[in-house]
């Protein structure tokens, strides 16, 4: 075993000690290192590399709009500042939903402000952004000032059709009113 | 972080607030307004004629009235038609009451 094993360390030695073979063997060793150690390793290596400044480049991308939202933002919550409780009196004007309660009184008050008295109202149902309400009115009222009233109101309103009829005591007044809400989108 | 947490809702608060106005002001404008129409109805009656009756919506009018002379109607037609809000205006029926020595008449007008 020992004669074996010095017998192939006396060939290597043989074969090393011939220049040209020996630099052969080098030459390929050097070209198989450089493959597997440098190119094949090299690939991977920048690969990893190239994404980490792809993954830099976007966060130095995003922290720049993150910069930029908070100062949209800052603008935002200065205009809204500005706008501060009247946002709740557009609320009014223009509600989420529907109140029925809100409404009679705004009639009524209207109704009392054009000489006529408020003697019923009928609610239809809310279809999307608009309400049909049904106003009949009676007295010896201003009708012109009424409609007016109903049109200029805040809460918008948009005056469908309206029947008049003149009386000795009272006149009878029947108007057909669309008022608008959000609703449903 | 902290300087983002306090604008918490602010975002939210201004689009709320930007879909309202701008719902308001689509409402506001696209609305049909019957004043004006109701104003020139009633306006141009004058006093020689009694209104007695008026139904109206935003296409048209139609209107009983009483008076003690047929000129009177006449010529609340042609204020009518001089005004160039409507397109067509139709005198419906005419009675005279011989008793009350009065004319009892239903015009039908159509808004252009």
């Amino acid at each position: 075993m020992k004669e074996k094993k010095e017998e192939i360390i006396n060939f290597i030695k043989r074969t090393l000690s011939n220049e040209a073979l020996s630099v052969r063997i080098y030459i390929v060793w050097g070209i198989l290192t450089l493959l597997v150690f440098g190119i094949f390793g090299l690939y991977p290596v920048s690969k990893i590399f190239v994404s980490n400044v792809k993954l830099l480049d976007d966060l130095y991308t995003n922290n720049l709009k993150l910069e930029k939202k908070i100062e949209d933002l800052k603008s935002a919550k200065e205009k809204v500042d500005i706008v501060g409780e009247d946002a709740d009196i557009l609320d009014n004007f223009l509600p989420d939903e529907f109140l029925a309660q809100n409404y009679l009184v705004d009639f009524s008050l209207l109704a009392g402000e054009a000489g006529y008295a408020l003697d019923g109202v009928k609610f239809e149902e809310v279809e999307g952004s608009e309400v049909v309400v049904s106003l009949n009115l009676s007295g010896k009222g201003d009708l012109k000032y009424f409609v007016k009233s109903l049109e200029e109101s805040r809460r918008l309103n948009e005056i469908i059709d309206i029947k008049y009829s003149v009386r000795d005591r009272e006149d009878s007044v029947n108007i057909g009113v669309k008022s608008f809400i959000v609703g449903e989108k | 972080m902290q300087e983002i947490d306090s604008y918490a809702g602010v975002e939210e608060k201004a689009k709320r607030i930007s879909d309202k106005t701008f719902l308001y002001k689509k409402f506001s404008n696209d609305r049909k307004l019957l004043s004006e129409k109701l104003n020139y109805v009633l306006d141009n009656i004058g006093p020689d004629v009694i209104l007695e009756d008026v139904q109206m919506d935003h296409l048209g009018f139609a209107l009983s009235l009483s008076g003690k002379s047929a000129l009177d109607f006449t010529n609340l037609i042609v204020r009518y038609l001089e005004g160039n809000m409507l397109s067509e205006i139709v005198i419906v029926s005419a009675n005279f009451d011989k008793s009350e020595n009065d004319f009892n008449v239903r015009i039908d007008g159509v808004f252009k």
